[in-house]
């Protein structure tokens, strides 16, 4: 959701980083898409596309790592991970709860020039 | 009298962590920017800098923006002793028509003021000014949902004195808003029984949010197919420790005990705030 603020959120810091580190131009961008985040890495692309042009991180390629939540199940006092809000437990079915990570959109890194 | 700021959209935040520097305000007064978003433009590369391919890594969280608004508003509104609520909903749910039956029967004593959010135009809170409350309405053009920025500027402009109730009238939305968090201390979502008893499944993540739901218009119920008990057990396996009232500021069905959670969320929050009198109930 609000793929495109994100991505205009993105290319500011890009921006930033480039002032830091004295860089022309971006050829690959490292993000860390959490599952539970609400994120969809294809609307990314497709944004990042977009507000790309003209920039120095036009024609930059987008490596999109999805990661699960750290879920736990009240059933089994146990932990398991989460791809989805709605994932279940594998072994009695109750619906796991959200304890950690998953929700967020990491910057990771950069392949520069 | 009131101004009628602009909320810009989620703009980035400046390395420094310096609020606003993007839209102009110093963060004491409230934006007038017109939305607008900043990327950087291809800079031709820096003397002496080679062009070698490097990685570099960043580790910055791109989420986090609106939750450190979320965070100062929070931290704002409990200094001065102000109970916020949310109030969200799909659009015509009865957010403002509660709003004005809210301000016209609680207790005189307690103060109270009321942020509203539309993508156009300034009529909610020209309602709500009519019904006795202050006002400030930010208008968010093109943009979905309140945010914590624009709800930290019209705080400020604002100003509810110490012990009010402040209540913030998000946009008539039941996707986006949901995902926002605004600082404030409860969230209350409205569903109306013309609007199907299934929203619960359909938008999970709104009525998982919310620690109140109000099922409004029902004195609607003779002439809408709203099976009250069947919204209310989806609500329930959705967030089991949620409340939930039906409701009519028309009839007046349920006024009374929406009236005594809002003194009892007062208490909750408000005991002990060296600043907050609490004892007109």
């Amino acid at each position: 959701m609000h793929e495109l603020s994100l991505c205009s959120e993105l290319l500011a810091s890009l921006g930033e980083q480039a002032q830091r580190h004295g860089f022309a131009r971006v050829r690959e961008v490292w993000l860390e898409v959490g599952m539970l985040s609400g994120v969809a890495p294809e609307a990314l692309e497709f944004c990042f596309a977009a507000l790309a042009r003209g920039t120095m991180a036009e024609g930059a390629r987008l490596v999109i790592q999805q990661v699960p939540a750290q879920g736990w199940c009240p059933g089994c006092d146990a932990s398991a991970p989460m791809d989805s809000a709605e994932t279940s437990c594998a072994h009695c079915g109750m619906p796991l709860e959200r304890l950690a990570g998953g929700d967020g959109l990491r910057l990771k890194a950069l392949d520069v020039a | 009298m009131w101004r009628e700021p602009k909320v810009a959209p989620a703009l980035p935040e400046t390395a420094g962590g310096v609020m606003c520097t993007d839209c102009g305000c110093s963060g004491t007064e409230a934006s007038a920017a017109l939305p607008h978003h900043h990327h950087p433009h291809a800079e031709a590369p820096l003397h002496g800098v080679e062009e070698t391919a490097r990685r570099i890594t960043v580790e910055e969280d791109l989420l986090s923006h609106n939750q450190r608004h979320a965070a100062a508003n929070r931290r704002w509104l409990a200094q001065r002793g102000v109970l916020a609520l949310n109030l969200l909903s799909g659009p015509g749910a009865g957010k403002t028509t509660l709003l004005e039956a809210t301000l016209t029967h609680l207790d005189r004593s307690i103060p109270r003021a009321v942020i509203e959010g539309d993508p156009q135009t300034s009529l909610d809170a020209q309602r709500i000014r009519r019904a006795g409350a202050a006002a400030v309405q930010l208008n968010t053009g093109k943009g979905c949902h309140l945010d914590a920025h624009g709800v930290g500027h019209a705080l400020e402009q604002l100003d509810p004195p110490s012990g009010a109730l402040l209540f913030i009238e998000n946009l008539g939305n039941l996707v986006c808003p949901a995902a926002f968090d605004l600082g404030e201390a409860r969230r209350v979502v409205l569903l109306s029984v013309a609007e199907g008893d299934d929203k619960p499944l359909k938008y999970p993540d709104m009525f998982l949010s919310a620690d109140l739901v109000l099922i409004t218009k029902v004195d609607l119920l003779p002439h809408v197919d709203f099976d009250v008990e069947a919204c209310r057990a989806a609500l329930l396996r959705l967030n089991p420790k949620g409340a939930i009232l039906p409701l009519s500021a028309r009839s007046g069905t349920g006024m009374a005990e929406w009236l005594r959670w809002l003194r009892a969320c007062r208490i909750l929050t408000l005991t002990g705030h060296p600043d907050v009198d609490l004892s007109g109930g």
